[in-house]
């Protein structure tokens, strides 16, 4: 019954993005300003017959219904169109810029989990002693701090004060990455290349930090309370009174159930690291998706807009069905 | 009211009431209590460190920035951005939210439907993407930013309205008052908001940190309020740029927006405590 569960979440995704498709090209025409004469009023000096003619090689003299099948027909065809500004393929901008998104976002989840859950459980356990206090203040700070701010500040001290940390970017000048994947920090361990590690390591630990801080402190409460919850139950109680060890009872028993809330919180709170990206990239200088996006509105780069923000919004379908689909998996109770 | 006894006895939500007042307080009365104006720049003291650094002097508490602007009276001023943003964005997409999820939610059928596609869609895309597109189309300025902070912030109060009138639809009460003959608006405005209601403030609470911090990273990104309003989001974006000379500039106004925020979480979550005894571990 599992199986028909998740099918049933994956076809009703499809309108979905059939919907957030149409959504994203009225948006990217509603944009105030004449992308054209943003382009030529970079250029200088042009004439009447040089504007039309873009005009027409962007599509844009056509009527919207005729745009939006170009569009369509396009997207099926993989091609989503030249970017007004690069003059290269959407495609090719993005498949360069998302590889950086997705080790970012991998990188601040990974240290929200590791970070966040021992905290959550140790809280639980020791609830109400100073070290639950303390963790605790620290979450509410976590969720209170802006990321931009928590951002620039970690640059200062760690970057600019101590010199620890590079300030910008994914790799140090005259370092080339292989062409693997994408993700750097796994091309560096694929290669057994420690030098192209130790330097992506450190380009990436500031900007994962200031992405995680908020995600590591929902994941510290939720598990605090979830856990709170799961060790109030009877089997916990029954396992204790079998003579199981407290770090089995509280791992195996009160962790396995508590995960289940967290995992969906923390799938919940995937568009924290999507929305949140946007702005950690732009003060890293990080040049993912969300560094991208941001430049192609200011810039009315139609088509690179429609790209990638199609892309954040798939991205956020899928994560979010991901999410289900592990949930289900873990919750036995949803089992028919 | 026992709710504000029980909000009270705990220290860390009366901490965060008072330092709400604080703000609101400063807010107010920046004029008077700020020594220079919101836009009063003296260029020959540009990069004064606060007072309590070496070089720094008692008439800018808190340094000045690279255009000469007092950084502690453009706090003061820029409580106000804050605040207002908050208050506003929260109580537009609380009511729009309410209303709508209340409809949705006795009437069901297609109304709801259509509403759940409309929260789902929106639900969709990333928040901040959202405001800095809607940002974008409608450009910058107080009002425009309040509207696209709503556009999809009344989401979240519209699910849990829906979520919470679907219950209570069901209970005895309700069905008592409908076979009473009341009408349904009688019956959701009278009846039941009363019983759903706590949980919207609290969210209401907890949204209005989220909201400030939302106009902050809009503002530096340049795409909330004008430069020509204070607003601690663009003051730590001008910062930027000073990092290597002037590290107060970016810091201070952060703290501003850190204090506000931390504070309003704290008396959030106190709220939700004192509303729901059930909760106190």
């Amino acid at each position: 019954m599992k199986a028909v569960r998740i099918l049933e979440r994956v076809l009703t995704a499809l309108p979905m993005s059939l919907l957030m498709l149409l959504l994203v090209f009225a948006f990217v025409r509603l944009l105030p300003g004449d992308p054209v004469d943003i382009m030529m009023g970079q250029a200088g000096n042009v004439s009447q017959a040089e504007i039309d003619a873009l005009r027409r090689e962007l599509h844009l003299d056509r009527p919207l219904s005729e745009q939006l099948s170009i569009f369509v027909r396009g997207l099926l065809r993989g091609d989503l169109g030249m970017s007004f500004r690069e003059q290269r393929p959407v495609t090719e901008i993005i498949g360069e810029a998302f590889p950086a998104t997705v080790e970012l976002a991998l990188a601040a989840l990974t240290f929200a989990l590791l970070i966040g859950l021992p905290i959550g459980v140790i809280s639980a356990v020791r609830r109400n002693s100073l070290v639950d206090r303390l963790a605790m203040g620290f979450s509410f700070l976590g969720i209170s701090m802006p990321a931009f701010w928590l951002g620039i500040m970690s640059i200062m001290l760690f970057s600019v004060h101590l010199g620890w940390t590079p300030v910008q970017g994914r790799l140090s000048a005259g370092i080339a990455p292989p062409d693997l994947t994408g993700l750097y920090v796994l091309d560096a361990l694929l290669t057994r290349d420690w030098a192209l590690l130790k330097d992506a390591l450190r380009h990436l630990v500031l900007p994962a930090i200031a992405l995680g801080a908020e995600l590591t402190a929902i994941i510290a409460r939720v598990t605090r309370s979830s856990m709170l919850e799961a060790l109030q139950m009877d089997y916990v109680m029954a396992a204790r009174s079998r003579g199981v060890p407290e770090w089995q009872v509280v791992l195996r028993h009160g962790l396995r159930n508590a995960l289940i809330p967290t995992v969906t919180v923390a799938g919940l709170q995937l568009g924290v690291l999507l929305g949140g990206n946007m702005i950690v990239e732009t003060v890293f200088g990080w040049p993912g998706l969300g560094r991208l996006v941001v430049g192609a509105i200011f810039g009315r780069d139609y088509a690179l807009v429609q790209g990638a923000v199609m892309l954040y919004a798939l991205t956020f379908l899928l994560a979010n069905l991901l999410v289900d689909i592990l949930y289900t998996q873990l919750n036995p109770k949803l089992e028919l | 009211m026992a709710v504000w006894r029980r909000l009270f006895a705990n220290p860390s939500a009366a901490a965060g009431l008072v330092v709400i007042l604080l703000y609101a307080f400063a807010a107010l009365f920046a004029p008077v209590i700020a020594p220079y104006g919101p836009r009063e720049m003296v260029l020959a003291n540009r990069l004064k460190p606060p007072a309590f650094l070496e070089g720094g002097s008692p008439s800018h508490l808190l340094g000045t920035d690279h255009l000469g602007y007092d950084i502690f009276s453009r706090i003061l001023y820029g409580a106000r951005v804050s605040l207002l943003v908050g208050l506003i964005s929260v109580a537009i997409s609380l009511v729009i939210g309410t209303l709508l999820g209340c409809i949705a939610g006795y009437w069901r059928g297609w109304i709801d439907r259509i509403l759940s596609r409309i929260a789902d869609l929106l639900m969709g895309f990333p928040y901040l993407l959202f405001t800095i597109f809607a940002m974008a189309i409608i450009g910058p300025g107080f009002g425009n930013l309040i509207i696209a902070l709503c556009f999809k912030a009344w989401v979240e109060f519209y699910r849990l309205a829906r979520g919470e009138m679907l219950t209570e639809n069901t209970k005895e009460y309700v069905e008592a008052a409908r076979a009473l003959g009341r009408r349904p608006v009688a019956i959701i405005v009278s009846e039941v908001l009363p019983n759903i209601y706590h949980s919207l403030l609290v969210l209401g609470t907890l949204r209005m940190g989220y909201m400030i911090i939302m106009e902050a990273s809009l503002s530096f990104l340049g795409l909330g309020i004008p430069p020509s309003i204070p607003a601690w989001g663009s003051m730590v974006s001008a910062g930027r740029d000073q990092m290597l000379n002037a590290w107060w500039v970016a810091t201070m106004p952060g703290l501003a927006i850190v204090g506000l925020v931390l504070a309003i979480n704290l008396f959030g979550e106190g709220l939700r405590e004192a509303l729901d005894p059930r909760l106190r571990r």
